[in-house]
């Protein structure tokens, strides 16, 4: 798996990408790439999260711009569809099948040798194998999910997109499923995760793609979309033996915005990042403090989204 | 060919919903139980047979059946935003829709035949003829199929398209066409009965009158409806391409 998504690894791609539904317009010119490796698709309710998955698959035909799975539009070669599946964020599945009529149907519409022997694995990975017999319409909501995950996973498909893929599941089915995506990101497929669910995505995801009101707010690794917003002061929490003395030692330095001491540490919000790394170490030495550490306290997925979003 | 069989296949057992069904072959045998109730009494119950056959099983009950399973073959699908375990497949879009509009014509075929086949056996048990069937079931094929053509592509188009069809049946059929000679031609369920009207010897005034303009013949009934099925595939192929797959905002 590679961790940074180039243009020769680039497996699903959008340039330019509009779509409008009347006079609301629901994504708005927005070019980026997703390769191998799991990507969080984050966004909160309404920024078009859903909109650009559904025209990255097919779906959905954008309105302005262009889409290419592995190369093709997805709208004119449906035989793109062999490496590629979806798991819908909606809740409605054709209620009068199986789960393993449901999951055999996709092997067979996918041509699979042996689609009862696939749908029978699929479901087992996805742990319904136990009711691989019952009417999906008797299934709980967290079932569903797992029976779309399974009849999505049943081709081994190379790009795999998932909305809001653990809605209704338990905490335990959210781990494996989280874990399952995960594995698959590590083999080298790329899956693109929709999710307005913050923690989730940050157990899964290498990337982000960050949209608010219909347009991308950034791309990139979470530490490179913080690193990235430079206007923003940085915070961070020092621990160490002496925190007034070394808070003394800072306040009134051009990179530093505020001071706030505790008992065995202080927190400090940072302005100028380079220039604090470079200078940190010799005022300590300097001052005769001893650090114990230096953590960051907002690389945190959520706060940088929340940066991202405009509530900062 | 495998998906072709499986799409249908789905199509069929998703139109073939339990409530729906019933009520759709309760309503299908209405035109049998009035023929076993009048046609002992009537002078001449084979005309009473042809007259429930062509006035209310081929102008209202097979049209009607043949509107809801097809405007929801693919329609519905759309709207419940299940249309995706169906479009995003290595399947030729048009293969897709063959598949849909056959699964909705065979459950028509099926749910059309209760009513066909309790009118026969009505119509014989009252008249002793029982060679009276061949007409309707003639007229039921060609009559699914029509119906299937045609309200395929509405369905996916309209959200309410069991309503236009209903309106097309009561207002266009049932009065315009029924008024307006030059008009019978552009009436569906008259293609089925140009096809069972070519069984018949001679045909009751209920048949002359209903057809219009339009002469019996068998063969041009059936080129009439093949002609309307390429172009629906060809349409709701089309609409596959150009429209969304899903219906409504997203987010």
């Amino acid at each position: 798996m590679s961790d940074v998504v180039t243009p020769g690894n680039l497996t699903v791609e959008a340039r330019d990408l509009s779509r409008w539904f009347g006079q609301k317009v629901a994504v708005s010119e927005v070019t980026c790439g997703f390769g191998p490796g799991v990507t969080g698709l984050l966004g909160p309710n309404g920024a078009g999260k859903t909109t650009l998955l559904r025209m990255l698959t097919g779906l959905v035909r954008p309105s302005a711009g262009i889409v290419t799975i592995l190369g093709v539009n997805p709208r004119a070669e449906s035989d793109v569809y062999r490496k590629v599946a979806l798991v819908p964020e909606d809740e409605q599945v054709p209620g009068f099948l199986t789960a393993q009529e449901f999951v055999q149907f996709n092997a067979t519409l996918q041509q699979l040798g042996d689609p009862a022997g696939a749908a029978a694995r699929a479901l087992d990975v996805v742990g319904l194998a136990d009711v691989a017999g019952r009417d999906l319409s008797t299934f709980s909501k967290g079932m569903r999910q797992r029976a779309k995950v399974a009849s999505a996973l049943v081709h081994d498909p190379e790009v795999l997109f998932l909305d809001e893929p653990l809605n209704g599941t338990d905490p335990v089915q959210r781990a494996h499923l989280i874990g399952l995506f995960v594995g698959l990101g590590a083999q080298g497929k790329t899956v693109i995760v929709s999710s307005h669910v913050l923690g989730e995505v940050e157990r899964m995801a290498d990337r982000v793609v960050a949209m608010v009101d219909g347009r991308l707010a950034g791309v990139g690794t979470i530490t490179a979309l913080r690193n990235a917003m430079s206007d923003i002061p940085r915070k961070l929490r020092i621990e160490c033996d002496q925190p007034r003395v070394l808070a003394g030692a800072l306040i009134g330095r051009a990179y530093v915005g505020g001071v706030d001491v505790e008992d065995s540490a202080l927190n400090i919000d940072v302005l100028d990042s380079d220039a604090f790394g470079r200078e940190l170490a010799s005022i300590a030495v300097g001052t005769e403090v001893r650090l114990v550490s230096v953590e960051p306290r907002d690389e945190s997925l959520e706060s940088t989204f929340r940066y991202l979003v405009g509530g900062r | 060919m495998r998906s072709f069989v499986a799409i249908a296949r789905y199509t069929f057992r998703k139109l073939m919903n339990r409530k729906r069904v019933i009520g759709l072959m309760l309503l299908s045998a209405v035109p049998a139980v009035i023929v076993g109730l009048v046609g002992r009494r009537a002078a001449d119950s084979t005309e009473v047979f042809h007259g429930m056959a062509v006035g209310v099983l081929m102008a209202v009950v097979l049209p009607v059946i043949g509107i809801v399973n097809a405007s929801g073959a693919l329609g519905d699908e759309r709207r419940d935003h299940t249309l995706p375990y169906l479009s995003l497949k290595p399947v030729a879009r048009s293969v897709l829709v063959g598949a849909a509009l056959a699964g909705a014509v065979v459950a028509t075929l099926l749910i059309g035949a209760v009513g066909v086949g309790t009118l026969w056996i009505a119509g014989g048990l009252v008249s002793g003829e029982w060679t009276v069937g061949a007409g309707p079931a003639l007229g039921l094929v060609v009559i699914a199929f029509g119906y299937g053509a045609v309200f395929l592509p509405v369905g996916f188009l309209f959200k309410r398209a069991t309503l236009i069809g209903l309106l097309y049946v009561f207002f266009w059929e049932a009065i315009l066409a029924s008024a307006v000679t030059s008009l019978a031609a552009s009436s569906l369920w008259r293609i089925g009965l140009q096809a069972y009207a070519a069984t018949l010897d001679t045909l009751p005034r209920d048949f002359t009158d209903s057809l219009g303009n339009v002469s019996p013949s068998v063969g041009s009934a059936f080129i009439k409806v093949g002609v309307l099925l390429v172009l629906s595939v060809a349409l709701s192929t089309w609409l596959l391409h150009v429209r969304d797959h899903v219906v409504g905002n997203g987010d």
